[in-house]
């Protein structure tokens, strides 16, 4: 079970990272969100493994976690990484990147889904990550019927609003 | 008039159809997912996980399994956790102002004896670098004293103003902290009516720092700065008195998981006279010095003792 864990823990978090992302979140808070979910998963899986088990998609938790860590309000701490003998070694370079390292079409979709009315956000931003409807529905905490609504809602703004981009990228050439 | 069928009016707006909108899609997380594989840095994440797993793994050392499920502290024993950590805070941050202050007041007897001197231009080129770390000094025991008195903003905004670094923001943090946990049944009105005296006589002393050796504004300063010492003195003593006070109150947290609390070792003497049992979850960073600080009290009931010494024969606390 652990290993199952650590191989989800080095393959993961940039899929995390980006789901967040998805929703709007910024890119700092996104890599913090993501390690705080990770952390929180590890602490579950070794107080009570029966609890992590009976967890169905564990990517899907994870995904639903980082969210609410990173939609916490302010002034409500995230969990630190403890202070131990590598805290006197120098700061690494935050590993974000630079966004603006990323091509117009992506920050324009960026710019689409955070347009989005929240929950057609997380919906799409779950759905495009292969989370299954029924999934979906158990963290939004509404039915299948509605997060296909929701789904189709964002789909069809997403029509609209990334059309511009066709245009502009047509009239450039 | 209407366009002809076909051709769209200026007024449509234009669609993707499903499978452009799919393409669009796939490009950018696949743009993004390529951006975040290349700089993702597994180091921290896996720096939190062991460092959890070391926790945990000393735990199991010790042999002594905790029961399946801790209780979660109430709001009352976390309020008084808390606070007792908040006011032993305040006292430190009181105290390093008032050893700033001593500073200061040094300085300025030094400069005091060079007003009337010949050699008195020389004496200031030399004392140049002091003026910055006076100007420091005093904007760090203001932003201490303003937190009660004028509001976090005005603190942050004379920060700004000092263009001050890293270790005065940290001080902020701590005192930000403090404000947090004091707003429930702490005497308020004691703390603010000194926090009040202690700014007006920062701002007297600060107005006057323009001026050295300026003969009678640097008496004033002197004077002003003295007051200024006498007065942290007073808030130290309150603050004090209010952490004894806090300390009379029995409190247990057996069986508890107090993880989360936000204490580090140089506050470890807030949990002074705390309870607690093998089954205490403490936050990994300080479980070795409280194990230190404690005593058996019963057969798996420790106790914290005030002080950070230990009596090497006492080792009958478990290892965490």
């Amino acid at each position: 079970m652990r290993d199952a864990f650590l191989a989800l823990a080095d393959d993961e978090p940039p899929h995390v990272v980006l789901f967040l992302l998805r929703n709007g979140i910024g890119w700092q808070d996104a890599h913090d969100a993501a390690q705080e979910a990770f952390a929180e998963a590890w602490r579950l899986l070794d107080r009570t493994p029966e609890r992590w088990q009976e967890v169905a998609d564990k990517r899907a938790w994870i995904r639903a976690v980082a969210l609410r860590a990173a939609r916490r309000p302010p002034g409500q701490a995230r969990r630190q990484p403890l202070a131990d003998a590598t805290d006197e070694l120098p700061e690494r370079p935050v590993p974000c990147g630079d966004p603006a390292e990323l091509t117009v079409l992506t920050m324009d979709v960026l710019a689409a889904l955070r347009a989005l009315p929240p929950r057609q956000r997380q919906a799409m931003a779950f759905h495009r990550d292969g989370v299954p409807h029924e999934e979906i529905a158990c963290h939004l905490g509404c039915t299948i019927r509605q997060v296909s609504n929701l789904i189709r809602q964002a789909r069809a703004a997403l029509r609209v609003s990334l059309a511009d981009y066709i245009s502009r990228e047509e009239d450039r050439r | 008039m209407t366009s002809p069928p076909g051709t769209p009016g200026p007024e449509r707006r234009r669609e993707l159809g499903d499978d452009q909108l799919d393409a669009l899609l796939t490009v950018a997380d696949a743009e993004l997912l390529a951006h975040l594989q290349d700089r993702h840095d597994p180091s921290a994440l896996w720096q939190v996980l062991l460092t959890q797993e070391s926790a945990q793994t000393t735990t199991a050392v010790a042999g002594r399994s905790h029961e399946p499920t801790l209780q979660v502290p109430g709001p009352d024993v976390l309020h008084l956790l808390e606070e007792r950590i908040h006011t032993c805070r305040f006292a430190l941050a009181l105290d390093r102002a008032r050893s700033l202050t001593r500073d200061i007041i040094r300085i300025l007897n030094r400069r005091f004896d060079y007003a009337g001197g010949p050699s008195h231009a020389r004496e200031l080129v030399l004392e140049r670098p002091h003026d910055s770390a006076l100007d420091r000094a005093l904007a760090l025991i203001l932003s201490l004293v303003f937190i009660r008195a004028r509001g976090l903003a005005r603190a942050v905004d004379l920060v700004s103003a000092f263009d001050l670094d890293h270790d005065l923001d940290f001080e902020l943090d701590l005192t930000f902290d403090f404000d947090l946990g004091l707003d429930h049944d702490l005497d308020l009105a004691l703390y603010l009516g000194h926090a009040l005296h202690l700014a007006r006589a920062i701002d007297l002393l600060h107005s006057h720092i323009g001026d050295f050796p300026g003969g009678l504004a640097h008496v004033h300063a002197r004077t002003h700065a003295i007051a200024l010492d006498l007065a942290l003195d007073l808030a130290l003593d309150l603050a004090h008195t209010h952490a004894r006070a806090l300390s009379e109150d029995e409190l247990s947290v057996e069986g508890m998981d107090v993880s989360d609390i936000d204490i580090d070792i140089e506050n470890g003497s807030a949990l002074a006279g705390v309870r607690w049992n093998d089954a205490t979850l403490w936050p990994p960073a300080v479980t070795d010095v409280i194990r230190d600080m404690s005593v058996e009290i019963a057969q798996g009931v420790y106790q914290v003792r005030a002080g950070m010494e230990r009596d090497p024969a006492d080792d009958l606390a478990p290892r965490l």
